[in-house]
């Protein structure tokens, strides 16, 4: 999937981007945001997962803006998007497993349904997780809780994933797994945003590098 | 977060999206009637037990002794039907579940949860907010049944047992004193108030941003705004009766 972002000003406090900021990532490619803290990462994340508005310009997914969109072309493009928090934010009232089905039972009530269960079936044995189904997210370690998030993000296998704070909060194994399969997506077509400052392994994965710094125009850079 | 008469019109559009799509409501739904309704029987049983028996048994005496014994049925009425039930019930439903419902919401948006489900694609309102009101307005009409069931009931064995009335006098008279305009009115004012209760505890409890801090700040909110739209309804309830039926015995 394309991510176009236009003139974009993030609406955020300590307005790093008083200057617009312009993305252009073509499907398969792979955007890297770095920054200190406090620079506004998780705002310009915020902003392209369409949770808040711009405070100017647009952000376009396949040149379509979350904006025009009536709902169920809303949802139509979210099912194209994975996307991953800075935090696992799971349903703390819901099984791992009530998780992970909830797009399914929202989305799939016809016999898709069984083939749905059997993609996440999958993701599940690839992550090794599924002895956590039955338990609730406070009893998940950090990494636990983490895993489980990407695995509902990836659910829709989806032709995008934006990920904040990417490979944070992973322990070694699966930090290691977790590499891998962002290697393997981006070889699948699938574009990646991911917000890190895990500059070593992500230096081997970027095609472009933006570069966020308080109070001043982002440095962004083609690899 | 838009403000509340904008949340309220959100809510209404989406009920029509809710009801294309209502298994996903489905588990929320079941559990708030479990939390609100079923959980609270015990605890709505006790005080509609005490209260029936204690008007009966109080009221009947002082009645008998200024010549009007059948009043004490229509102040019955009153207690454990018309007025005060879905009043106290109201408030009952407010402490227990109007203040969970905005503490979870609240620390959900607090968590991300909230915005996980937005980046899903799975509708805020049609998830999170339509089955706790439809949740509250159910757990609501039924506990307010069960209330007067249960006051009318203790009322009777207080009246057979203890001040040796008749069944039939009993009977009689207590099925003289309710007119169909109580009933409406009853049912009225517990489907307002489980809307409004509901309705303004997800509306606070979405209004948290991102620190854990507003959580209780939000509830405070949520059991003013609660109170006041409670006591609006029940005031306006009693105004609708005293145009509508003259004050007589």
């Amino acid at each position: 999937m394309q991510l176009k972002v236009k003139d974009l000003i993030v609406d955020t406090p300590s307005l790093f981007t008083q200057e617009r900021l312009n993305i252009q990532l073509e499907p398969g490619e792979c955007l890297v945001v770095q920054g200190e803290m406090g620079c506004g990462k998780t705002s310009l994340f915020n902003t392209l997962v369409g949770i808040a508005k711009p405070y100017a310009g647009q952000v376009l997914f396949n040149n379509i803006s979350f904006e025009l969109l009536n709902e169920l072309d809303v949802i139509q493009l979210r099912k194209s998007q994975g996307v991953i928090f800075d935090r696992p934010a799971l349903l703390s009232n819901q099984t791992v497993e009530q998780n992970l089905l909830l797009c399914a039972d929202r989305f799939y009530q016809d016999d898709s349904h069984l083939k749905h269960a059997e993609q996440l079936s999958f993701l599940i044995n690839e992550f090794n997780v599924s002895h956590l189904l039955t338990l609730r997210p406070h009893q998940l370690s950090q990494s636990q809780s983490s895993i489980i998030a990407i695995i509902r993000a990836l659910f829709h296998q989806p032709s995008i994933l934006l990920w904040d704070a990417a490979l944070s909060g992973l322990d070694n194994l699966s930090h290691e797994r977790m590499l891998k399969k962002l290697f393997d997506l981006k070889q699948e077509g699938v574009s990646l945003v991911l917000f890190s400052d895990h500059t070593r392994e992500m230096h081997h994965l970027a095609d472009q590098v933006l570069r966020l710094k308080k109070n001043e125009v982002p440095g962004h850079e083609a690899i | 977060m838009p403000s509340f008469g904008v949340f309220v019109i959100q809510l209404l559009l989406s009920s029509v999206n809710a009801l294309r799509n209502r298994a996903i409501g489905r588990q929320v739904y079941t559990v708030q009637v479990f939390f609100s309704g079923f959980e609270a029987l015990g605890l709505i049983s006790l005080v509609a037990c005490v209260l029936g028996g204690l008007v009966m048994y109080v009221g009947f005496d002082f009645f008998v002794s200024i010549g009007q014994a059948p009043w004490i049925y229509f102040l019955l009425n009153m207690i454990v039907l018309r007025d005060v039930a879905p009043f106290l019930i109201s408030f009952i439903l407010l402490a227990r579940s109007g203040t969970a419902i905005s503490t979870e919401l609240g620390n959900m948006k607090v968590n991300k949860e909230v915005a996980a489900l937005q980046v899903m694609g799975i509708g805020i309102m049609e998830y999170l907010v339509l089955p706790r009101i439809w949740a509250m307005v159910t757990s609501l009409f039924v506990l307010g049944c069960f209330f007067t069931a249960t006051g009318i009931l203790s009322a009777y064995l207080v009246a057979i047992l203890i001040l040796n009335i008749s069944h039939v006098e009993f009977w009689q008279f207590m099925f003289q004193a309710i007119s169909l305009l109580d009933l409406g009115l009853m049912a009225a004012k517990l489907i307002l108030c489980g809307f409004m209760l509901a309705a303004l505890s997800c509306y606070f409890g979405l209004s948290v941003n991102q620190s854990v801090t507003e959580v209780p700040q939000f509830m405070i909110k949520t059991v003013g705004y609660s109170v006041l739209s409670v006591t609006l309804i029940n005031g306006v309830g009693i105004l609708i009766y005293l145009t509508m039926n003259e004050f007589s015995f």
